[in-house]
């Protein structure tokens, strides 16, 4: 790689580390982790960087930061189980779907936001991050997972019937009409 | 409402307002891309040398162990190896970042030390001038591991690799896994440091008890137990290493948070990714010259579905967009195989 391809590598990454960090960090909820798959997507890019810096670098880094996100969801050895196990689904009495913003009860819903997330399967989950969050429409979320878009639907559809289930979603009907 | 649980989802996923970034996000990518290119050459190592490897050590570690060797006449003399814990698996104090090495013990009545606990010391990295055989000379001592292995643990002369994907943290311990040569037979050699106070390592897989090692201290470094134990477990399965102390409570703190390790396994080559990656691209410039499919009608020529779906020839739009079946193991590689990496750089040490 020439010089200057190295410092637009360089620009690029210090230029988009945080985003691309905040991204991994939507969908799993961890700062290590997130800074993790930040890195290794970039390290990714790097090798392959002449031939990509011109085909949307960003969105091939995203395409791994999803791609390793539900791998190592999918390679349960990495979260390191101890005693403790897995989180569970919170209970509908811990969500409160409706409860009100504000300081501490911001905190409490995001935690219970977070824990009924937690308690989704990998693919659901980052299907509903793209998805909702994000607010991707489908054919991207299909495109980042790899996958059908009707497989994408069916990952979130499921993932919003969860987090109903446990009552994150209160009486909200889901959102776009999802069935 | 909708709006509500956006945000909700939103806030959930947002990073820390205290999140201090990366004093120089490009230095880290850098030490990425080095371990990566490191793990590539230890992979092709691994690949190329483990005959070599077994047939090195075969020879060097009966002079090691002053035992004879096969063809050296009368045995040199014994290096008084540091005695390892009966039953125990051990190490020294320079863990290097990847090579693990189990063995088994002789059976012949050639143990001169009495190590009849079924422990020996392997050579590896324990004596400068027996430094090991890599393949590839920039290999030094310092990045050698030395492991003793429990009797138990091993089958026959077998070498375990370090999978770098797969380190675990169990309570305050360190837990890491080796793989042997043949990663399809589900072996996994289980090792690690332990918490302080634990007399034994309980190992769990899918929920299930396996196997259960006790730990050990290594006389080189006091306060620290070890433990490995050989494991059956299939790929993706959930494994739990709880420590306990010796009537069997759970001893140790439980962590669940910042165990990954520095690299992932992949799910490709960077090659094929970026080939792949391109052919998208250029597939998706060729579909925008596609004209989209009519609403309603059935499809009988080719076009593009509202969802960006090329269709070509006789079907619908729905028919594509009506799959549910979960994406394809190859999808996602390396399904139910190891990684054939061999990587280390986070230190074999006790976490905080």
């Amino acid at each position: 790689m020439d010089a200057t391809a190295q410092e637009e590598f360089a620009d690029f990454t210090r230029g988009r580390w945080t985003a691309l960090t905040a991204f991994a960090y939507s969908l799993v909820h961890d700062v290590d982790r997130a800074e993790e798959l930040a890195q290794e997507a970039l390290a990714r890019l790097w090798k392959v960087w002449p031939k990509l810096r011109d085909e949307q670098p960003e969105a091939y880094s995203r395409r791994i930061v999803v791609n390793l996100a539900v791998a190592s969801g999918r390679r349960r050895w990495w979260t390191g189980r101890a005693a403790a196990g897995p989180s569970e689904p919170t209970a509908p009495s811990d969500v409160a779907a409706d409860a009100p913003a504000g300081g501490a009860g911001e905190a409490e819903d995001r935690d219970a936001m977070r824990r009924a997330l937690a308690g989704l399967g990998t693919r659901q989950r980052v299907a509903v991050v793209l998805r909702y969050a994000h607010g991707l429409p489908e054919t991207e979320v299909a495109e980042l997972m790899g996958c059908s878009v009707g497989t994408a639907k069916t990952y979130a559809s499921r993932g919003l019937e969860a987090l109903r289930s446990v009552g994150i979603l209160g009486d909200t009907a889901i959102p776009g009409g999802a069935a | 409402m909708t709006d509500r649980f956006t945000s909700r989802l939103v806030d959930a996923g947002r990073l820390p307002d205290d999140y201090p970034g990366d004093p120089d996000p490009f230095d880290r990518v850098m030490t990425g891309v080095r371990r990566r290119r490191r793990r590539d050459r230890l992979r092709a190592a691994a690949a190329a040398g483990v005959a070599a490897a077994l047939v090195a050590t075969a020879f060097a570690a009966p002079e090691y162990l002053g035992l004879p060797h096969r063809d050296a006449g009368p045995a040199v003399a014994p290096r008084t190896p540091t005695p390892a814990p009966p039953g125990a698996i051990s190490g020294n104090a320079s863990f290097g970042p990847w090579w693990v090495r189990a063995s088994a013990c002789p059976k012949d009545g050639s143990d001169p030390a009495g190590r009849a606990a079924e422990v020996m010391w392997p050579p590896i990295g324990v004596d400068p001038s027996r430094v090991w055989a890599w393949p590839q000379p920039q290999f030094t001592l310092s990045d050698v591991r030395c492991l003793v292995a429990h009797a138990g643990t091993s089958r026959g002369d077998v070498a375990y690799y370090e999978d770098p994907a797969l380190p675990l943290t169990f309570a305050d311990g360190t837990a890491f896994t080796g793989y042997r040569p043949t990663p399809d037979e589900g072996e996994f050699l289980m090792y690690g440091i332990a918490p302080p106070d634990a007399a034994k390592a309980e190992i769990r897989v899918d929920g299930v008890v396996v196997a259960v090692a006790d730990t050990a201290r290594a006389p080189e470094a006091a306060g620290v137990s070890y433990f490995a134990v050989a494991v059956i477990a299939p790929a993706g399965a959930s494994v739990v290493v709880q420590g306990l102390d010796a009537n069997g409570a759970p001893v140790g703190r439980a962590r669940t948070e910042g165990v990954l390790p520095g690299t992932f396994p992949g799910w490709g080559d960077p090659e094929e990714e970026a080939k792949m990656w391109a052919e998208e691209q250029q597939a998706a410039k060729d579909r925008a010259k596609v004209p989209p499919c009519p609403q309603g009608e059935f499809v009988t020529d080719g076009c593009v579905t509202p969802e960006g779906n090329f269709v070509s020839g006789s079907g619908s739009a729905a028919d594509i967009d009506a799959a549910t079946d979960p994406v394809a193991p190859e999808s996602f590689g390396y399904f139910g195989k190891r990684s054939q990496g061999v990587e280390g750089d986070y230190a074999f040490g006790r976490l905080s």
